[in-house]
């Protein structure tokens, strides 16, 4: 379930006079199991880069590896359906690709697209229904009577319902409140924890911080770097630079120690912070 | 949807771009009410005059006016045949085997012919000379009068102005959902009957649910910036009328006047 | 000096027998900034609408800057309040960015003449003269709002109101969102009255009304709301970071008094730390 790119490029409208190159010359080996973060800022790549990896978007240079699926520059794929179940994409705001009448309905949409009978995807459906934190009362009812944050959670049930190996999503949590925010990305943890491989496009380095272990930076549309989540934060000046806001706990350690503290400044969970200050304090 | 050149604006910056909007409504109009006059093909030839130094003025390539007509080409030899073979007035001019085919015939065909192509000439002439939003302004001005009588002719021409603000941010949402189906195994263009069906309602049913939320969304937004439609509203685009308008409106107007007139003497 | 926006005993139903909102009562003090705090579903959303009259509130009364909301003073009451609403896409209704600006001028009859004007100014303030003649398919969500708040400061109102105005921005859009938001506040006075769950934002604004359920469950400066932790917990929100840290020190013995704001706390530490 290793995710590899071979120097791909990739050019909207090509031979037209609006070509635009996205994504330049990356090259990227995501191991399975990970949880790799894509940040960068708005316009850098990441979503060009993500609909690569279930080949919504074929490179125009370069090679895209998807453990058996081998897509190479201007050649079509034969089969690209096994691909689609294997790596689920989850765009943003997925809460507008609702559609059937019932939740039933709609989570089993994805997994009998890909050859699944009706039985096996309810069963599937129940289950998955439970992961995201509703309960079965919720089959029956139409998606369009849910808020806005139920709403996402049944469309994610419908991606997690075609039991993909790989999860990519787009900034998942955009929109929703704390709370909301952090029981999907509890939710992905498990995902994850379960030898699943997932990539997860943010903005928000806080969640970066507390979920992910690895990190993918893009600008321009190239890979500007590819490190542990540690190692990227530990790079103040860079940060800046590249106009990626720190993790608050993490610009908070680095403002003490530059007044003084000698705090470890990979500490993610605050008691951990609190302790390291009061021992400070204490000698 | 490159080469659709019909409906189509393009950016020049001639003498008929700078026309008065309601000016190049009515004058076509009057001119697709000219073109039923039967003024013998001398009345074809001077409508085709003015067509052709429309064109001219327009800056618009002989190449962009042969666009619009592709597409109308195969409605356009099937009518002429339909005409050809089944038409029986006048007497026969040939026959091909048992079909006989008429002088009648002929001259009718003719004019079908014609006429198709001086219509798409002159409608894309407007379209293309026109922006989408000027030609709402000038629909408005025109049939204002309308108001009087109970037509809302406002509220159309706001509804259509905003549809074409949300052409282009709808088919950017089309093509996200199209992506987002296809990532759950949706192929949109292979299939059974029954697949290609169930593709298209996984993209219209969100679409258009979509499509009502943006329109409860613009209403909130229209009316908390005081927007009535009953109530007065001065604009910020006007229509200026000026002596290049006055100038085409006479010539026009002599023009299809005197079309009109030959189709009584003739 | 009056209130800004006044609310008395406010009730709403968006179905028979489920409160939306439940008799609340609460006041906008004028210039200031005023945020309405409470996770999704908390009817927070809703209260932007009952105070500039699209839904009609089952009990209760709204005042805005002295005027009472009714159907004979609605136009009146929507003259004073300009409302951003978390769509960007969805509130721009002209197909460039003057066209927008000026949709409201006409709803106004603002004279023709003075419109260029107008669009121009106001432009200028949000800094968006650059793409007068944009289309919003051109414009970042940041800018789309930019554009938003453009057209109802060319209105003259006395209040803003931003629904979720940032939510569904990226970080540079927020920023650049709230930076104006507070410039507008600070140096041209504007209310500002904010609907958001975004606790680090409330820890900045000078007054905040908690909602949970469609009641006010607190209300009060940021220090003496943000610090209820079992309260804002409870609700699904979150004490401000630099709150949870100084009250853990401080509960371990650490002489520090628990403070909301990060920057005061750093200074804080590391004097008390140089000091020892």
């Amino acid at each position: 379930m290793s995710i590899e790119f071979k120097k791909v490029n990739y050019i909207y409208g090509e031979n037209t006079p609006f070509s635009y190159i996205a994504l330049k010359d990356v090259s990227l080996k995501i191991p399975q199991g990970s949880f790799t973060a894509l940040i960068g800022h708005t316009g850098s790549g990441k979503s060009t880069l993500i609909q690569h990896i279930n080949a919504l978007l074929l490179p125009s240079n370069g090679e895209v590896d998807i453990d058996e699926f081998v897509i190479r520059a201007g050649e079509k794929p034969e089969v690209l359906k096994p691909l689609r179940k294997k790596a689920g994409l989850v765009f943003q705001f997925p809460e507008y690709q609702l559609f059937e009448e019932t939740i039933e309905k709609d989570i089993i949409f994805g997994p009998m697209n890909f050859g699944m009978s009706e039985e096996d995807a309810k069963e599937r459906a129940h289950k998955v229904l439970n992961l995201v934190g509703l309960d079965e009362t919720y089959l029956d009812r139409s998606p369009f009577e849910l808020s806005g944050g139920q709403k996402r959670r049944v469309a994610i049930a419908g991606i997690l319902s075609m039991e993909p190996d790989i999860l990519v999503l787009d900034e998942p949590t955009a929109g929703l409140d704390p709370q909301g925010a952090k029981e999907m990305l509890e939710l992905f943890k498990k995902f994850q924890e379960s030898g699943k491989t997932v990539i997860m496009v943010s903005h928000d380095m806080n969640h970066v911080l507390k979920y992910c272990d690895h990190v993918v930076v893009m600008n321009h549309g190239e890979v500007e770097r590819y490190c542990d989540v540690d190692e990227l934060f530990s790079e103040r000046d860079y940060l800046e630079s590249m106009s990626i806001d720190l993790p608050v706990i993490t610009d908070f350690i680095q403002e003490l120690n530059m007044g003084g503290f000698h705090i470890n400044p990979s500490i993610k969970d605050i008691d951990e912070l609190v302790n390291a200050i009061g021992g400070e304090y204490n000698g | 949807m490159d080469s659709m050149i019909i409906g189509r604006y393009l950016p020049l910056n001639s003498f008929i771009h700078k026309r008065d909007p309601r000016l190049k409504i009515g004058l076509l109009l009057l001119f697709l009410i000219a073109v039923f006059f039967d003024a013998g093909f001398i009345g074809y030839g001077i409508l085709a005059a003015y067509v052709i130094l429309c064109l001219l003025l327009s800056k618009i390539s002989f190449k962009d006016v042969m666009k619009a007509m592709k597409p109308m080409i195969v409605m356009m030899l099937f009518l002429a045949l339909f005409n050809l073979l089944f038409l029986n007035t006048g007497s026969v001019v040939c026959t091909l085997g048992p079909v006989k085919i008429y002088s009648g015939a002929l001259k009718q065909t003719a004019y079908i012919l014609i006429r198709l192509i001086l219509i798409i000439s002159m409608t894309t002439l407007l379209t293309a000379c026109t922006k989408p939003l000027d030609l709402t302004l000038g629909l408005e001005k025109l049939f204002g009068p309308l108001k009087k009588v109970g037509f809302p002719t406002h509220e159309i021409a706001m509804m259509i102005s905003i549809a074409l603000r949300f052409i282009p941010t709808l088919l950017e949402e089309t093509q996200r959902i199209m992506k987002a189906q296809a990532s759950r195994g949706v192929d949109f263009q292979e299939g059974t009957f029954k697949e290609k069906v169930s593709a298209i309602v996984s993209l219209i049913i969100p679409l258009f649910i979509s499509a009502f939320m943006r329109a409860d969304d613009l209403a909130n937004a229209m009316e908390s910036r005081n927007y009535n439609p009953e109530a007065t509203r001065t604009r910020y685009h006007q229509v200026k009328w000026n002596l290049g308008d006055t100038l085409s409106l006479v010539v026009s107007l002599v023009v299809i006047s005197s079309v009109i007139a030959l189709s009584f003497i003739l | 000096m009056a209130n800004a926006v006044d609310i008395n005993n406010l009730s709403f139903e968006y179905e028979e027998g489920a409160k939306t909102i439940d008799d609340i009562s609460f006041s906008v003090p004028k210039g200031s900034y005023t945020v309405v705090l409470g996770h999704n579903g908390s009817g927070k959303s809703t209260i932007a609408k009952l105070i500039i009259g699209l839904l009609e509130p089952k009990t209760g009364d709204i005042t805005v800057d002295g005027i009472h909301l009714d159907e004979e003073h609605l136009y009146d009451v929507r003259e004073k309040v300009g409302i951003v609403f978390q769509n960007p896409d969805n509130q721009f209704i002209g197909s460039t960015v003057r066209d927008d600006i000026a949709f409201g001028l006409e709803n106004l009859c603002v004279p023709t003449e003075e419109m260029e004007d107008i669009i121009q100014t106001y432009a200028e303030k949000v800094n968006m003269t650059d793409f007068l003649d944009h289309e919003p398919t051109k414009l970042s969500g940041g800018q789309k709002q930019r554009v938003a708040i453009a057209g109802i400061l060319a209105m003259h109102p006395s209040i803003i109101i931003l629904d979720e105005a940032t939510s569904m921005l990226d970080p540079r859009g927020k920023i650049e969102i709230n930076n104006l938001v507070h410039e507008l506040n600070k140096t041209q006075n504007m209310t500002i009255l904010s609907i958001t769950h975004d606790i680090e934002e409330a820890a900045l604004s000078d007054h905040v009304i908690l909602l949970d359920n469609g009641h006010i469950i607190d209300e009060g400066t940021p220090d003496k709301v943000l610090t209820q932790k079992e309260e804002l917990e409870r609700i699904g929100l979150d004490v401000p970071f630099a709150y949870k840290i100084s009250k853990k020190l401080h509960d371990s013995g650490y002489p520090i008094k628990p403070i909301i704001n990060k920057e005061k706390l750093v200074k804080e530490l590391c004097q008390l730390n140089l000091k020892k």
